[in-house]
């Protein structure tokens, strides 16, 4: 239970690095890893091209920044990575209410986003965070024997992905997939979406059993 | 057996002044007592806010100081001691116990209001419920509390009603009067109204405007999850949230600002057909000190000031003031006492500041409106000032309190034939332009979502436009603008009292195609997105492969033609 947690705030803590700026090169290195590697392949899904046919990395640098700008910061048609425009069918505005709901959520959470969040808490990586920085304190409390908070812990977590995250995750997830042009956030993609899968899984065993 | 009706917290006071004492030697004397007569005293209606209160009292306040208040102590009320530690022993730090009882308390903390008191305090450091310690039910509260310590436990210009805290002798009988008058069901009205939906507090979480917050002298109104929340139990009806609050979010209820600006056009109105002429329009407060003024000295005011009692002289806001100009008044003064609270007349004052300097950009001088206070000289015993209109009108309308300010000043600029000049007017002015810095401005329209008043407008492809003549200068924009490129700039400009087009202000260049030519996006937005590809040590250099990517058109990078 405590390894399967730290395996997830590892999980969550790499897909909110990947979502939140283009890679630079000691991001790729570190995704090159055996421990990437073997997440890609217990998941079933094909390592990126850019981790594993790369010769010139000086190019795919500059084609994976130019694949994350276009994808989730323009100009033109890109796709927002924020909650309140892609829960309006990826046409609402930032700083929408959701917006605000996730910032109070944070705060009665206890959650400080980093300093340079760029300032909008709805961002997917923001979220990814906060659960990063969840299910680390809840295997904390496990390893301390601290029962009662790991629970509140996990039931912090549950809500959040049951009457959030998991309303938008899949629809943006989708358009990402849609509109990419490398196979390296696809891939991301994937990952992300088997890891909310079974998030949503364990949630729906967790509230079979206590219902 | 039928329900004794509730006793009105207000509006006991003293009954409309008697036409007939003033004096009607000129034309505008007699005009003036027609013209009173549609005046009577103020009346608040409804009972929209009860309070019941059974007559417990508590009495605070140090042991030697209760003894000697004790034997004064109406009959009618039942009464409940906290003894606190003397201020020289609170200072000391001491907390003596006593062999008998708690002890003597420390460290008081009342909150609540007429029927409702809840009150803490330390002993021996350790915060208790007062009740509890009393050995008084779980949730009993009290009724009234008579403060006596030298500290007390409420410092506020107006405190809840049912909470005294005399500093003087006069003060203590003055309470030791009132207190038996607060039993049974009293009620008062709700004096405001608010519309969120207009309201520039807040936006998404980000604080805007906080004028009626810090206007408020009861603390009566608090900022919850970004929603102006007023407390009705704690409000005294001084109105001067109203007053300041630039949107017309909240409104004052007793009278409603329009129907009050109806009866001051009415009045002016009357008066004028009576054969007056230039009137001057004294606008104070019923009852108390201001009302006590009017009253003992109306008989030598000019003829032409025409004495309006109002529930309260906060209340009345520059559009009323602006608006009675406009039909006809020749001078607006608001008479105030020294013991009004202070947050209530700097409300009043801000307003009178804002007035002068719109007054001022049409060529009328200050003494137009002006404040004055009960223990000055004010001497209304000639007003050589002549109408600022001619012709008077009877009703200029207006549904809100931004549409009488406007159709007022509208109708000052037309009747006089105003240049259309641009004057500066002082911060939390209701009128003004935003500065917007074109090289921080990205063109996000994020100030357009948060404008309470749709002043701004903001166009695909990058114009971002502000109906200056609706733009309250709340400052939300500014404070929600990531870029911190919006600065307000709060000003008059006459000619954008009328203006139905917006004015531009920021628009982007568009980027060209580097394969095409064709325009593609704005160029902020791209400067924006390569700044921060360069600032990850990625070359976007003018022919960088990046920079011909990233503005290239959809159909030339399909093509692979950049």
């Amino acid at each position: 239970m405590i390894e399967e947690t730290r395996g997830s705030s590892r999980l969550y803590g790499l897909l909110a690095t990947i979502f939140w700026c283009e890679p630079d090169e000691s991001l790729l290195r570190e995704l090159d890893s055996r421990e990437i590697r073997a997440i890609f392949k217990s998941c079933g899904i094909t390592m990126p091209a850019a981790l594993t046919h790369t010769v010139d990395s000086a190019e795919r640098n500059e084609r994976l920044a130019m694949e994350f700008t276009r994808l989730f910061v323009g100009p033109g048609k890109h796709v927002p990575p924020y909650a309140s425009v892609q829960l309006a069918d990826g046409r609402g505005n930032l700083w929408g209410e959701v917006t605000a709901w996730v910032q109070a959520y944070f705060d009665r959470a206890g959650f400080r986003l980093p300093g340079d969040n760029g300032g909008i808490p709805d961002h997917f990586s923001l979220e990814l965070l906060f659960l990063q920085h969840l299910t680390a304190s809840e295997a904390g409390a496990l390893e301390r024997g601290a029962e009662e908070e790991s629970a509140a812990l996990h039931e912090v977590r549950a809500y959040f992905l049951r009457h959030h995250l998991l309303h938008w995750a899949e629809s943006f997830l989708e358009r990402v997939e849609a509109a990419a042009e490398e196979d390296f956030y696809p891939a991301f993609c994937a990952l992300a979406r088997r890891l909310l899968e079974s998030e949503a899984e364990t949630l729906a065993v967790e509230a079979a059993e206590s219902g | 057996m039928a329900q004794a009706p509730s006793k009105p917290l207000f509006g006991k006071g003293p009954p409309a002044l008697a036409v007939d004492i003033l004096p009607e030697e000129t034309r505008n004397g007699s005009a003036r007592r027609t013209a009173l007569v549609d005046w009577p005293a103020p009346i608040v209606d409804g009972s929209g806010v009860t309070y019941n209160s059974s007559g417990h009292l508590l009495i605070v306040g140090p042991a030697s100081t209760i003894a000697a208040v004790r034997p004064r102590l109406p009959n009618a009320l039942s009464h409940s001691f906290l003894p606190t530690v003397a201020d020289t022993e609170a200072a000391a730090g001491t907390d003596r116990s006593q062999s008998e009882g708690p002890g003597l308390a420390s460290k008081v903390g009342v909150t609540g209001h007429l029927g409702a008191f809840r009150v803490s305090a330390c002993w021996n450091g350790r915060e208790r419920d007062v009740a509890a310690v009393l050995g008084l039910a779980s949730d009993e509260t009290f009724d009234l509390v008579l403060d006596l310590q030298r500290q007390p436990a409420i410092i506020r210009e107006e405190p809840p009603p049912g909470y005294f805290a005399p500093v003087s002798e006069t003060d203590l009988a003055e309470a030791l009067t009132l207190l038996p008058e607060l039993v049974g069901e009293l009620s008062k009205p709700r004096f405001f109204e608010h519309n969120a939906s207009v309201c520039a507090h807040a936006w998404r979480g980000t604080i805007g405007c906080t004028a009626c917050l810090d206007a408020c002298p009861a603390e009566a109104i608090r900022s919850v999850e970004g929603l102006v929340e007023t407390d009705p139990y704690l409000c005294r009806g001084c109105g001067s949230c109203a007053t300041v609050c630039p949107t017309g979010a909240t409104r004052y209820a007793q009278p409603r600002s329009t129907d009050l600006v109806e009866r001051l056009q009415n009045l002016v109105a009357g008066y004028y057909h009576a054969g007056g002429r230039a009137p001057t329009l004294l606008l104070y407060t019923h009852d108390g000190p201001a009302g006590a003024t009017v009253r003992e000295q109306v008989s030598q005011f000019a003829e032409s000031v025409l004495p309006l009692a109002v529930h309260d002289v906060g209340s009345v806001g520059i559009e009323a003031w602006l608006a009675a100009l406009a039909s006809g008044a020749s001078q607006v003064l608001l008479l105030f006492a020294p013991s009004d609270p202070l947050s209530k007349r700097e409300a009043t004052a801000s307003q009178i500041r804002v007035a002068r300097t719109l007054l001022a950009a049409l060529g009328h001088s200050a003494e137009r409106t002006s404040m004055i206070f009960t223990d000055q000289e004010f001497g209304l015993v000639g007003n050589e000032l002549p109408a600022l209109v001619e012709q008077p009108v009877e009703i200029l309308g207006g549904r809100d309190k931004r549409s009488i300010l406007q159709r007022a000043l509208q109708h000052l600029v037309a009747a006089n034939d105003v240049p259309h000049t641009v004057t500066a007017l002082p911060p939390g002015a209701p009128f003004g332009i935003l500065d917007v810095n074109p090289d921080a401005c990205t063109l996000c329209m994020s100030c357009v979502s948060a404008c309470p008043r749709d002043a701004l407008l903001g166009h695909n492809g990058g114009r971002l436009e502000l109906h200056e003549n609706r733009c309250v200068q709340c400052g939300l924009c500014a404070e929600i603008c990531p870029e911190q490129a919006i600065t307000l700039e709060p000003r008059f400009k006459i000619g954008a009292l009328r203006e139905t087009t917006p004015v531009v202000l920021n628009q982007a260049e568009m980027e060209r195609c580097p394969g095409c030519g064709s325009p593609t996006y704005p160029g902020p937005m791209v400067a924006t997105v390569l700044k921060k590809l360069a600032a990850s040590g990625h070359d976007v250099g003018h022919d960088s492969t990046l920079r011909r990517r990233l503005l290239a058109c959809e159909d030339c990078r399909s093509r692979g033609r950049v």
